[in-house]
């Protein structure tokens, strides 16, 4: 076990230092002057100057590279240039209300997804099974930001039972909740049925059935159990898709997350906050995919990294 | 002993063991303290505020410190907390100065003033209002080392000294006639805090304003609650303003419809009539200073020449761009000054819509053929810029059109000039203080547009120049007139209108109105 911890550090060290390379580079990229952004294209050119000098700007790139990331190592990911705050208290201060969202959602899209994957793979053939395709399929379809805007406008603007957006309250949470779930529970339904089934079909299941276990025990102690494993794999996998449809549910809901601040950031080219909230997102996205291979471990003995 | 022999009871139904009772306890308790810790629990019961006025705003507010604001939404709510030496007043449409922490105002000589400062204000932290915190606002805006946004506001200020307690004299390198209105754009702050705070001031604030920020969450709202010590009258009417930031147009138009705002900003002119069927809202809007144009760089091919660009001044359908896509929330333009600046010219005409005209011009240009123009608009401005490529298609020029994202618009215009892929561009330009030559300049003078409009007129630069050292009133008028003449006949644009400030409105809310320079005014708001 020790061993799999350390390689899945030097893993994961590796990747995040590829993402901050990625991140720094491809916001270079980008047309667009963070300088000229924050004073207006009306500004002088003199002016312009100070400010790309305050910011660094006028450094060459392997120069500001080099700062970005000793500074980095350091625990300093540089100073907001619209908020003119560090960015790193800044960027995590928001990442609550991201982390909030995404596990509410995630716990619903479970709740919600494996009951009905499991019946729908139980009833194989039924009205029941199709109906949970069909749900599927339009769950997985439906765009956030419109299933958001229908969800406001039924429950917000007509039956008035929650607010239109916000932060702050469990009422708030209700609608951003089922919005983003909705991004994950099409999955779930079908993979957690499609495991089910085989699972079902297994040797050691019928065996079971056979040695006259009660249907209810046969499916929660050996079905269950090892259909678990790749919907745990697709959670892990899906985190980036998650992050990814926080962007837009944030932006619907008027969320305070990291991911409507990442997209801010990105148009006003405020390099700091894009690139702390990139590497904090990726620091995230490894820890969780680091925890799910732990968890392979601890659900399937024969699982072994050596 | 009867007791211990019988068997423990199972954890069913209805029954909870001890055990169970203590952890589900625990856990409640825990989550309870969790949830009062982040604020999600309400620890009291709220309190039914009586005069709260909740506003869905259009941005996330970024600064309290208004030296660096950088949108006019910005400005306005930071000027709420803060006051300033005068502001602006509009009268039948026209932009006019009233005193506010100054008293008065003197001309020296043709390059310097005084300001007299009221007594006795004092800032929520304690500071006194003075000459000392006047100059102190103004050098840390002014001067090149602070970097200070809203430092485009005083390009000419040489120094500005203390002459009294109450009295400051400011100094400007040549003589400058919008030096007084641009101070409608001065906030003055408390030195000692300012100082002491740096950019800490980002985040807190202290001013003599008639609201003072309570709580100021980034990307979520900002609290403002009334200052009971007020200087003047009207005293804030309302207890308390909660600024929601909701930069979603859909999500603020469900929040203003659902009641959970009172007011909304930017209400795009496709919801209008949404909100005008509610018998409890209504909507209130004003024609602004902000003029939408098409730029065109005068260096490229047939650009160069006048007929050309006036040909597409006649090629553009104006009235049906303000009727169709704008619904109405619009006026056509007759100057690139609105009719709120105090010399706007009421006596200019659009160019006539006239494709046969257009189609006349180019072939007298020597264009009888088709050439390629490349077009662009950022995406707040793609519907016109799609109906302008029709109108110009009409007429035999062959459109490319764009519409990046507004960085790489700016990028590709501003930064890169010359080398920029794009021919013209659609783009807005609004104004805060109203000063004719803060527009002219900026958009026309050749110092200032060579890089990226290669626009040159050297009569129009001298007329630019003699406006803003002229500091009689008649004489700037007689030459703002020839200035905006020479402007249309010149055609550096294709003109198109004056955008309207729409905001969707609960009808109890008195003492709120659109305002021409689109600040958020909330001075004399009330609920009802």
């Amino acid at each position: 076990m020790p061993h799999i911890l350390l390689r899945r550090l030097v893993d994961s060290i590796i990747v995040l230092w590829l993402a901050s390379i990625v991140v720094f580079l491809l916001l270079r990229v980008l047309p667009g002057d963070p300088a000229i952004l924050l004073l207006g294209e009306n500004a002088t050119p003199e002016r312009v100057a100070i400010m790309r000098h305050e910011l660094g700007l006028d450094r060459p790139l392997i120069q500001q590279y080099i700062i970005f990331s000793t500074h980095a190592l350091r625990g300093d990911l540089g100073e907001s240039i619209r908020a003119q705050q560090p960015s790193l208290p800044y960027v995590l201060a928001r990442f609550p209300a991201t982390i909030l969202l995404t596990g509410t959602a995630t716990g619903l899209a479970i709740l919600i997804g494996m009951p009905i994957g499991v019946l729908s793979a139980v009833r194989r053939g039924s009205i029941y099974d199709a109906a949970a395709r069909g749900l599927a399929i339009m769950a997985q379809s439906t765009p956030n930001y419109w299933l958001g805007l229908v969800l406001i406008t039924v429950f917000a603007v007509g039956l008035r039972w929650l607010p239109t957006s916000g932060y702050g309250t469990l009422r708030n949470l209700v609608l951003p909740s089922i919005t983003l779930s909705f991004v994950l529970l099409g999955l779930i339904v079908r993979v957690t049925r499609t495991e089910v089934l085989e699972v079902l079909g297994q040797d050691y299941v019928r065996t079971a059935v056979a040695k006259g276990l009660a249907p209810t025990r046969v499916f929660s102690r050996h079905a269950l159990r090892n259909a678990l494993i790749p919907i745990l794999t697709l959670i892990g996998v899906q985190v980036g898709t998650l992050l990814g449809g926080a962007v837009v549910t944030e932006t619907v809901f008027a969320w305070p997350g990291v991911g409507y601040l990442t997209v801010q950031g990105v148009y006003a080219r405020d390099y700091p906050i894009v690139q702390t909230a990139v590497l904090l997102s990726a620091i995230v996205f490894v820890v969780i995919n680091a925890w799910v291979d732990v968890m392979y471990v601890l659900l399937d003995p024969r699982v072994r990294y050596d | 002993m009867e007791e211990k022999r019988k068997p423990e009871r199972p954890a069913r139904g209805k029954t909870i063991t001890r055990r169970e009772l203590i952890g589900t306890a625990a856990i409640t308790a825990t989550s309870i303290a969790l949830g009062r810790s982040i604020g999600w629990i309400p620890t009291a019961s709220a309190q039914p505020a009586t005069k709260a006025l909740k506003f869905g705003l259009n941005e996330n507010l970024r600064t309290l410190d208004p030296r660096m604001s950088d949108t006019i939404r910005n400005d306005a709510i930071v000027d709420t907390i803060y006051d300033q030496p005068f502001f602006r007043q509009f009268t039948g449409g026209k932009m006019e100065l009233v005193p506010r922490l100054a008293t008065s105002w003197e001309r020296v000589d043709n390059r310097s003033i005084r300001v007299k400062l009221r007594r006795g204000v004092a800032f929520a932290n304690g500071e006194p209002v003075n000459a000392e915190s006047f100059k102190y606002s103004l050098d840390t805006v002014y001067q090149k080392s602070y970097a200070a946004v809203r430092s485009y506001l005083f390009p000419s200020v040489e120094s500005v000294d203390i002459v009294d307690d109450n009295t400051v004299r400011i100094r400007t390198v040549k003589p400058d006639r919008t030096l007084v209105p641009s101070l409608t754009g001065l906030s003055l702050v408390p030195p000692k805090m300012a100082a002491q705070l740096g950019r800490g001031m980002t985040t807190r604030s202290a001013g003599t304003g008639p609201y003072q920020a309570e709580e100021f969450v980034p990307a979520q709202h900002l609290k403002l609650r009334a200052n009971d010590k007020y200087w003047t009258q009207p005293k804030p009417r309302l207890d308390s303003i909660d600024m929601q930031f909701i930069v979603d147009d859909a999500t603020r138009i469900a929040a203003l419809l659902a009641g959970d705002v009172h007011i909304i900003n930017n209400l795009p002119v496709d919801q209008v009539d949404r909100v005008r069927r509610s018998d409890k809202l209504e909507v209130r809007e004003r024609t602004t200073g902000r003029v939408v144009y098409v730029a065109m760089r005068q260096d490229r091919g047939p650009l160069a020449d006048v007929r050309v660009r006036q040909a597409f001044n006649h090629a553009v359908d104006k009235e049906s761009i303000v009727n169709n896509i704008l619904r109405g929330h619009a006026q056509v333009a007759n100057s690139p000054l609105a009719p709120g600046y105090p010399f706007a010219n009421p006596n200019l005409k659009p160019y006539p819509y006239s494709p046969a005209k257009a189609k006349a011009l180019l072939s007298e240009a020597g264009y009888p053929s088709t050439f390629t123009l490349k077009l662009a608009a950022p995406p707040n401005y793609r519907p016109v810029g799609e109906a302008i490529a029709g109108f110009l298609t009409e007429i035999g020029v062959k459109v490319d059109f764009e519409s990046p994202e507004i960085g790489v618009l700016i990028n590709e215009v501003f930064t890169k000039g010359p080398q920029s892929k794009y021919d013209a561009w659609v783009y807005g330009q609004g104004t805060l203080t109203f000063q004719e030559d803060s527009i002219l300049r900026l958009r026309f003078h050749s110092d200032y547009n060579s890089h990226w409009m290669a626009y040159r007129n050297e009569k129009l630069d001298a007329l630019i120049d003699a406006g803003l050292f002229t500091l009689d009133d008649n004489h700037a008028r007689l030459i703002y007139d020839k200035a905006q003449e020479m402007i249309m006949a010149d055609a550096p644009w294709i003109l198109l209108h004056y955008l309207n400030t729409v905001l969707g409105v609960d009808k109890r809310v008195r003492g709120f109105t659109a305002r021409a320079d689109e600040y958020i005014y909330l001075h004399e708001t009330s609920l009802t």
